[in-house]
C-alpha cells in the first residue's frame, strides 16, 4: 500500500477546519474519504472537492499544498506519520493521541494544545499557545513532545500537564504561564515574563532571559539530572545536543511565588 | 390561510381524547372546528395513522438568566463535543449540557416541544432573563420569578407587614418583570449563606432577619393565592440534596397549610439516611403525600447519567456541592439584594452509589405517583440532565423491559436498595400527553396550549408510531408552531419566534413609594430602569408576541 496523499487543490477563501478528518480515518472506511463533511466558513463541503486523494495507507499521510489556511491538522490523531510539506494553519495536533506529525514549514497558533502523547516535529516557527491549553479547559498538553527548530510565540506550554516542549530559537513572552508540570527548553532565549503563574514544572533557558521578581534565586548547581537530559537529546542533532556532555553548572531559580511556587526556571550553556 | 391534516389519532387528554381518529383544522396560527361556509382548504397534509398532540411544554427548564450564561461560558470542554455548525435556517451555536439560545430552539422545536419556562429568574435579572429568552427561536417561553431570599421582603416580614403589604409586593415584582408566575428557592437560605449559615432547615429562624422558611412559603404561596395568579407557588425546598431531606420536603407540604404549591425537582428532595451508607430513598414516602394532597403538584428532576452542569439559585446548596463539581470548577455568586446563584458542571455516573441511586429515586416518584395531571416530566435541564435526553426518559416510563435492563447495569448496592425493579407501572401515551401537555398547560393557567380544541393555538406535533417511544420522541414528523411547520423528522423547516407568556395580577401601586426609596437607597438601578414594558418585551422577541393570562382562580383547595 503507499502512503494516503491528499493535496489541497487550491488556497481557501476562509478558514478550512480539517480536524474530522482524524476520526473519520479511523473509524469510517477510505473509499468514503471524498465525502467526508469539512467546514470551511459557514459552509460545509466534501473533502474530495477540496483535495484530490491519492493512495491509501492511512498510516502514512501526507498532505500537500497551500495548507497556511487549513486548521485542525492531525487533531486527535491515533497512531503512524502525518507528513506536511508547507505551512499550516492552527489547532495542528490538538489532543494528539498518538503517532508522529512532522511539518517542514511554519505552524500556526494553539499547534498541540491538549495533546496527550505522540509527537510533534516542525522544521520552522510555531504561534502562541504552543503545548498550550484549549480555550477554557483546565490543563494543557498532558504528555508526548513537540520539537521546534525554530522560534516560537507566546504563552507557550500554558497551563501544561506533563511531556516536553523543546524549542531550538526562542521561546516568546509568557513562556510556561501558569504550567503545572512538564519541561520547556529553549536554546534560543526567552521572552518577558518567563513562567508567569507556574506552579510546578521546569523552564530550561539558554541565552537572553528577563526574569520576574516572584522568582527566587537559588544558586548555581550541578544537577545529575540536566546532564541525564542533555544527554538524551543529543540525538535530536543541534542544537539539543549541543550542552551534552558539558557538566556545567545549571542556575537555578523556583517561583512563580505569585503562585504555588514550586516551578523551576534553570538557565544553562 | 387553513390548513387540514387529514386522519391522525388524535392524543389530547384536555378534551379526553385517547387515539382517537379525526381532522384537525388550523387557520392562521390558531386551531379551529373546521371550514367556514364555502372555505378552500389550502393546504391538505395526510398524516393517517400518525398520533397526533398538542406541543409539548416543559414547564420547568434553564433557558435564560444570569446563570444559564455563566454556564455557557464555563463549559467550553463540554461544547467542544458538541459543535452546532450553521446549517440550513440554522445559525451556528453549541450544544450539550447549556446550549446556546439558538440551539435550544431548535432542538426543543425538532422534538416536539414549543414552549419551556424558565424557573427561576432573579427580578434584577429580568431583563437579561428576557433578552435571552427574546433569542431563543420557535418555542414559546415565560418565567417565574425569585423571591424569598430577597432583602425587601425578608425586611417585610420581620416588621409584622400586612398579607396585603406583601401581596402588593409580590404582585409588583411580578408585573414589573414580567413573570408568568413565582418561585421560591431555599427559603431564607440564600440569603441567610450571606451571613455565613451554611444550612438553613424550616423552622431554623434566619440569623438576621428571624423569619423561618416555613414562614416565607407559607406568606408567598398565600400571596400568590390572593392575587388569583394561576400557576401555584414554585418552590425549591430547603436542603436540596441532603440525606434525610424528605422530612424537610414533607413538612413544607404541610407548612403551606393548605394552599396549592409546586414542588420542583422533587428527586433532589426525597432522600432518607438508611442503608450503610446513610443514604437511602423516600421516593415512596413523597409519592404517598402528593398522592394525599391535592393541592400539592411536583416535577420529577430526573437524573440521566454523563456530564452535565448544575445551576441554580441556591448558593448555599451549590457551595456545598463546588467540591464534587466535575471539571472541577464553580461559580458562587451573590446577586445584589435579590439572591444568588451557584454553577457546578457536574457527571453524574452509573456506577456511583449515589447518583445510580438517584437515578432510581427519581423513577420511583414518577411511577408512584398516581395522577399524571399533578407530575410533570422534567430533567430540571440542565442539573439533571440536558432535555434531549426527554425521549430517553419517556422510553423508562414506558417500557418496563428497557427499564429494568438499565436498572441492571447501575451500582448493584443501589440497585439494591431501590424497590424499582417491583413497580410494574409502564406509563401510556395518554399519560405521556398528559404529563408533558395537558397537565402543564393546566398548571400555567395557559388555556389555549396544551390542548387540540378549537381556540388553542395551532401547535401540532405529529409522530409516527413506533415500539420504541425513544425513537418515536425524538424527531417527530412534523411539528407546527403557531400554525407553521418548523419541524420534519428531526430537521428545522421555519425559523418563527415564540411569544412570552406572563400574567399582570393587580396590585396596589402605592407600594412603589417604599420601594422606589429602597431602590435608591440599596440597589443599582431606578425602580423605573427596573420596570420592563410591554412594548420592550415586544421589541426583544424577534417578533413574538406578548400573551397574558387572566389571573382568575377558583377557591382554596383544602
Ligand atoms: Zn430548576
Amino acid at each position: 500500500m503507499s502512503a494516503l496523499i491528499l493535496t489541497l487543490k487550491q488556497l481557501p477563501l476562509g478558514r478550512l477546519d480539517l480536524s474530522p478528518l482524524m476520526p473519520a480515518l479511523v473509524s469510517g472506511d477510505i473509499s468514503e474519504l471524498a465525502a467526508l463533511p469539512l467546514q470551511i466558513a459557514t459552509q460545509k463541503i466534501p473533502l474530495g472537492e477540496l483535495f484530490s486523494v491519492s493512495g491509501s495507507d492511512a498510516s502514512q499521510i501526507v498532505l500537500q499544498g497551500d495548507l497556511s489556511r487549513v486548521d485542525g491538522i492531525g487533531a486527535a490523531m491515533q497512531s503512524g506519520s502525518l507528513n506536511v510539506e508547507g505551512n499550516v494553519g492552527a489547532y495542528l495536533g490538538t489532543g494528539l493521541l498518538g503517532g508522529e506529525i512532522h511539518v517542514q514549514g511554519d505552524v500556526g497558533h494553539f499547534a498541540g494544545v491538549a495533546m496527550r502523547k505522540g509527537t510533534i516535529r516542525i522544521k520552522g516557527n510555531a504561534g502562541d499557545y504552543l503545548g498550550g491549553i484549549l480555550p477554557g479547559a483546565m490543563q494543557g498538553m498532558a504528555g508526548g513532545q513537540i520539537i521546534v527548530l525554530g522560534d516560537v510565540g507566546e504563552r507557550c506550554g500554558d497551563r501544561m500537564r506533563r511531556g516536553a516542549i523543546l524549542i531550538g530559537g526562542k521561546v516568546g513572552d509568557y513562556a510556561g504561564s501558569r504550567m503545572l508540570a512538564g519541561t520547556i527548553a529553549a536554546f534560543g532565549g526567552a521572552g518577558k515574563h518567563a513562567g508567569y503563574g507556574m506552579r510546578r514544572g521546569t523552564l530550561m533557558i539558554r541565552g537572553e532571559i528577563h526574569l520576574d521578581a516572584t522568582f527566587a534565586d537559588c544558586g548555581e548547581h550541578i544537577l545529575p539530572i540536566t546532564n541525564l537530559l542533555f544527554r538524551s537529546w543529543v540525538k535530536l542533532g543541534s542544537p539539543f545536543g549541543d550542552a551534552a556532555g558539558k557538566s556545567s553548572p545549571v542556575h537555578r531559580f523556583m517561583g512563580d511565588r505569585g503562585a504555588d511556587g514550586k516551578g523551576e526556571i534553570l538557565l544553562f550553556k | 390561510m387553513l390548513t387540514l391534516l387529514k386522519g391522525g389519532k388524535i392524543v389530547d387528554p384536555t378534551r379526553k381524547l385517547s387515539s382517537v381518529s379525526g381532522d384537525l383544522f388550523m387557520r392562521d396560527g390558531w386551531i379551529v372546528e373546521g371550514p367556514n361556509p364555502g372555505e378552500r382548504i389550502d393546504e391538505e397534509i395526510d398524516i393517517t395513522g400518525r398520533i397526533v398532540m398538542a406541543g409539548a411544554i416543559d414547564m420547568h427548564t434553564h433557558i435564560g438568566g444570569g446563570k444559564v450564561n455563566i454556564a455557557r461560558n464555563m463549559l467550553p470542554e463540554d461544547h467542544r463535543f458538541d459543535p452546532v455548525h450553521r446549517a440550513g435556517l440554522c445559525r451556528s451555536g453549541c450544544g450539550h449540557a447549556a446550549p446556546s439560545t439558538l440551539t435550544t430552539g431548535y432542538r426543543y422545536a425538532a422534538m416536539g416541544y414549543t414552549a419551556g419556562f424558565e424557573p427561576a429568574m432573579l427580578p434584577v435579572n429580568a431583563r437579561q432573563a428576557h433578552l435571552e429568552m427574546g433569542d431563543t427561536p420557535i418555542i414559546d417561553k415565560g418565567a417565574y420569578v425569585m423571591l424569598g431570599s430577597d432583602d425587601f421582603l425578608l425586611r417585610l416580614m420581620r416588621e409584622g407587614a400586612s398579607q396585603e403589604r406583601i401581596n402588593d409586593y409580590v404582585g409588583f415584582t411580578i408585573a414589573s418583570s414580567q413573570a408568568l408566575g413565582l418561585k421560591v428557592v431555599n427559603p431564607g437560605g440564600i440569603s441567610d449563606f450571606k451571613f455565613n449559615r451554611r444550612a438553613l432547615d424550616l423552622d431554623e429562624a434566619h440569623s438576621h432577619y428571624n423569619v423561618t422558611a416555613r414562614q416565607i412559603v407559607y406568606t408567598l404561596a398565600r400571596a400568590l393565592h390572593e392575587l388569583k395568579v394561576p400557576h401555584p407557588l414554585h418552590i425549591h425546598a430547603s436542603n436540596l440534596g441532603v440525606p434525610g431531606n424528605f422530612q424537610t420536603t414533607l413538612d413544607t407540604i404541610t407548612g403551606a397549610e393548605g394552599f396549592p404549591i409546586h414542588l420542583t425537582h422533587i428527586q433532589f428532595h426525597s432522600y432518607g439516611t438508611e442503608g450503610d451508607r446513610k443514604f437511602s430513598s423516600e421516593a415512596a414516602k413523597i409519592a404517598e403525600a402528593i398522592n394525599n394532597n391535592p393541592h400539592v403538584s411536583a416535577d420529577v428532576g430526573q437524573i440521566m447519567f454523563g456530564q452535565t452542569v448544575t445551576c441554580s439559585g441556591d448558593s448555599m446548596t451549590q457551595h456545598r456541592n463546588a467540591g464534587f463539581g466535575s471539571p472541577k470548577k464553580s461559580v458562587i455568586m451573590d446577586i445584589e439584594c435579590d439572591a444568588g446563584c451557584g454553577v457546578v458542571p457536574f457527571k453524574y455516573k452509573d456506577k456511583n452509589f449515589v447518583n445510580a441511586l438517584q437515578w432510581a429515586v427519581g423513577l420511583e416518584i414518577f411511577l408512584r405517583v398516581e395522577d399524571p395531571w399533578r407530575i410533570f416530566l422534567t430533567t430540571d435541564h440542565p442539573n439533571g440532565a440536558p432535555f434531549t435526553s426527554y425521549p430517553h426518559l419517556i422510553r423508562l416510563l414506558m417500557d418496563k423491559t428497557f427499564r429494568n435492563d438499565a436498572l441492571s447495569r447501575i451500582n448493584p448496592d443501589a440497585a439494591a436498595m431501590s424497590t424499582l425493579d417491583s413497580i410494574d407501572r409502564e406509563y401510556t401515551l395518554d399519560e405521556i400527553a398528559i404529563m408533558t401537555r395537558s397537565a402543564p398547560a393546566k398548571i400555567l393557567g395557559l388555556k389555549d396550549c396544551g390542548h387540540l380544541g378549537p381556540g388553542a393555538r395551532a401547535d401540532v406535533v405529529v409522530y409516527k408510531e413506533d415500539s420504541d417511544p425513544e425513537k418515536m420522541f425524538t424527531a417527530p414528523e412534523y411539528v407546527f408552531k403557531n400554525g407553521t411547520m418548523v419541524a420534519k423528522n428531526g430537521d428545522i423547516v421555519a425559523v418563527t419566534w415564540g411569544d412570552v407568556h406572563v400574567v399582570k395580577p393587580q396590585f396596589d401601586r402605592s407600594i412603589e413609594k417604599p420601594l422606589g426609596e429602597y431602590f435608591d437607597r440599596h440597589l443599582t438601578q431606578k425602580l423605573g430602569n427596573f420596570k420592563i414594558s410591554d412594548d420592550e418585551i415586544r421589541d426583544i422577541t424577534n417578533g413574538g408576541g406578548l400573551r397574558v393570562h387572566a389571573c382568575e382562580r377558583d377557591g382554596r383547595t383544602v
